[in-house]
């Protein structure tokens, strides 16, 4: 392709060791790759692959021992931890395995989050939380709290949260590994709409084959290294 | 976050652990309960002594009542008079080498005993006396010794016409409580301002000799006021010459020594209350036994003052002990909500936020507890001030404020701590499973 768009996510010869005593574990090796903008990526592997570990480096979550991650034109292993929050509230998005809704809030209110720590007034972030769980299907649970909920539930309103702030890239930590198949797809097919309808870059981490088959750019991970990377050519596995 | 959410969301988070926020804030309120009420308790003191020394009058005055070795005499008023700072010094000559009597009415109102001072008639004013009836006026216009009597003196008379027993006015009579008052005192047998009055020397070592006699002439009712002597209350003061004068004169009559000055008391006035304790110390070192309102004043405020620490402590130690429960509940709190602060972090919450969320709450807790602290102060106060009687406890507006200023205090320097410990926490604490 020579007309390929300049990559939203660049990797560099990124390294991270974990200094543990005696023996040092390597949880990521000499790993470069690109994401392009508006791909749905999986990082794909076994348990101790080192994709966690590269979801961790891509959102800024943890410093690397060497090598660099460019996100948009910045390199973010420079920035100060004030200022990688700041980047990833204002261009990340977080889907996590455990939902991570906080218990003690309403679904209306876990959705608005992110705006609140953004300083944006209540009315504003609330009204666009409604917006966004409607796009989800949850307008009838939006007084709800997370523990009343089914987990693909809870997984939809952690999709409409972050989605709130309209970033340019969502993270995705085994979306689905606690949702049986049915919710399953049900989130998947959710995530897959949300990024071509409003062209969102998506970086999945998943052992879970299913998952990996709604991606257009699977990258294989083995003991921290990359076995390959591979590009589906069909947009989706039930052609949805 | 803007400051109205981060309050928001720090009273929504102390509701979510309602009775650990009470149990914490109840610490507080003990704290600034106790520190409140020890404090208004010293307040209280140092307003009823205010009250008291108020009464007690002139501060730039110093009394001089006698002196280490003997009585105080003429070289004794010159040396005084000559004490740095010392501005007037009033002397009160006693009449002691006589036995005195004194009679009204051709002596038919008689009054043994009688306590007799002189003082300069110029002075009498500037020393404080003060006349309920006539005017302080001793210059004198007829041959009589114009005479000035106490408050009560006029009662000291028995009446010899009437049968012992039934021969004294009898001042007192018994209140509704139980006292003894003298507010509805009778009049006494007669008006000692439209009576002259005869003055009677003897010879106390010769009683056999003739007395010798004067005629007194009242120009005025003292009011009472002990600090200045008993002969306010139930004496006579004269200027000092006639007094002297008269001393002489019954001397030669007795064919004894002319009697020396002595004074029972010189009373210095200084000219500003601050001359006082330079001024007062060097009668001291001169071998004098004063006493002066300021220096009274100045140990008792000491003691309130004191007083007020020592409380005032007594309360801070019971604020330590609430800080340190702050303190344990804002750690326990964010090691439970460990994972929650990580997810805060992930969705991009900043960590001077998540600082200032923490303060607020522990901020909160010591704000919440200083409000009932107040209440509850309030209420003991009203308590003990009942119990006693008296406004033993006083709160003033400024007591309030510091005692809800110290609370938020606590409570925020409690939260500093935990608050630090909070931002701590990473973000990748959202993604342990």
């Amino acid at each position: 392709m020579n007309n390929k768009p300049q990559p939203i996510i660049e990797v560099r010869h990124l390294r991270r060791e974990y200094p543990l005593e005696d023996d040092p574990v390597t949880a990521l090796d000499d790993v470069c790759l690109d994401i392009a903008p508006g791909e749905i990526c999986c990082i794909f592997g076994p348990s101790g692959s080192g994709k966690s570990t590269l979801l961790n480096q891509l959102a800024g979550l943890e410093p690397a021992t060497s090598g660099a991650v460019r996100i948009r034109g910045t390199i973010i292993n420079l920035l100060s931890q004030t200022q990688l929050t700041d980047f990833r509230r204002q261009h990340m998005g977080f889907i996590f395995q455990s939902y991570n809704l906080l218990p003690h809030l309403s679904l209306l209110e876990n959705t608005a989050l992110p705006l609140l720590f953004e300083g944006v007034d209540r009315k504003t972030r609330l009204a666009r939380a409604r917006t966004l769980l409607k796009l989800v299907g949850l307008e009838n649970r939006m007084s709800h709290k997370p523990g009343q909920m089914s987990g693909g539930q809870q997984q939809r309103a952690g999709i409409a949260r972050a989605f709130i702030t309209d970033p340019d890239i969502v993270f995705a930590d085994e979306p689905t590994g606690n949702l049986d198949s049915k919710s399953s797809r049900m989130v998947m097919e959710l995530m897959h709409r949300l990024s071509r309808q409003h062209h969102k870059t998506i970086v999945i981490v998943s052992h879970d084959p299913e998952a990996a088959a709604w991606a257009d750019h699977i990258i294989t991970l083995k003991d921290g290294k990359i076995l390959e990377e591979t590009w589906n050519t069909h947009t989706a596995p039930s052609g949805a | 976050m803007k400051p109205a959410d981060i309050l928001l969301q720090a009273l929504h988070n102390l509701r979510r652990r309602l009775s650990r926020t009470i149990l914490t804030a109840i610490g507080v309120m003990i704290g600034c309960t106790s520190i409140v009420v020890m404090v208004s308790i010293g307040v209280g003191l140092s307003k009823t002594t205010e009250e008291m020394m108020a009464g007690m009058g002139d501060l730039t005055l110093i009394q001089i009542m006698g002196k280490a070795d003997g009585m105080l005499e003429d070289t004794d008023l010159h040396a005084i008079q000559e004490t740095p700072k010392v501005k007037t010094v009033i002397a009160k000559q006693s009449c002691s080498d006589f036995m005195t009597a004194i009679t009204a009415a051709n002596s038919r109102y008689q009054s043994g005993w009688a306590n007799i001072a002189g003082v300069d008639r110029d002075l009498l004013e500037e020393a404080g006396y003060k006349t309920r009836e006539g005017s302080l006026n001793l210059a004198k216009t007829t041959s009589a010794i114009p005479v000035l009597l106490g408050q009560n003196t006029a009662y000291s008379f028995r009446d010899t016409a009437r049968p012992e027993g039934q021969d004294i006015v009898d001042r007192y009579t018994m209140d509704e409580n139980g006292n003894f008052t003298d507010a509805n005192a009778p009049d006494p047998w007669f008006d000692p301002m439209k009576t002259d009055l005869t003055l009677t020397l003897s010879n106390p070592m010769d009683e056999t000799a003739a007395p010798y006699q004067v005629l007194l002439h009242p120009v005025g009712i003292l009011e009472e006021n002990m600090s200045l002597g008993y002969e306010t209350s139930e004496g006579f003061i004269m200027d000092q010459k006639d007094l002297q004068e008269i001393m002489e004169n019954a001397s030669r009559q007795f064919g004894t020594a002319s009697p020396k000055k002595n004074y029972s008391e010189i009373a210095v006035k200084t000219a500003v209350m601050e001359d006082v304790p330079d001024a007062e110390a060097s009668l001291k070192t001169a071998g004098y036994m004063t006493n002066s309102y300021k220096s009274l004043r100045d140990s008792m405020d000491e003691q309130t003052r004191t007083m007020q620490l020592v409380l005032g402590g007594l309360g801070a130690i019971s604020l330590l002990v609430a800080a340190i429960g702050i303190t344990n509940t804002m750690i326990m709190s964010i090691t439970e909500r460990t994972r929650e602060i990580g997810i805060m972090k992930a969705l991009g919450c900043r960590s001077r936020d998540i600082r200032m969320l923490f303060l607020a709450e522990s901020g909160l807790i010591g704000l919440a507890g200083g409000m009932a602290g107040i209440l509850l102060s309030f209420a003991i106060s009203l308590g003990m001030n009942h119990v006693a009687g008296m406004e033993l406890s006083v709160i003033p507006w400024w007591l309030v404020l510091l005692g809800l200023g110290f609370s938020l205090l606590i409570g925020l320097v409690s939260g500093f701590f935990p608050a630090a410990r909070a931002v701590k926490i990473p973000a990748v604490e959202a993604l342990r499973q």
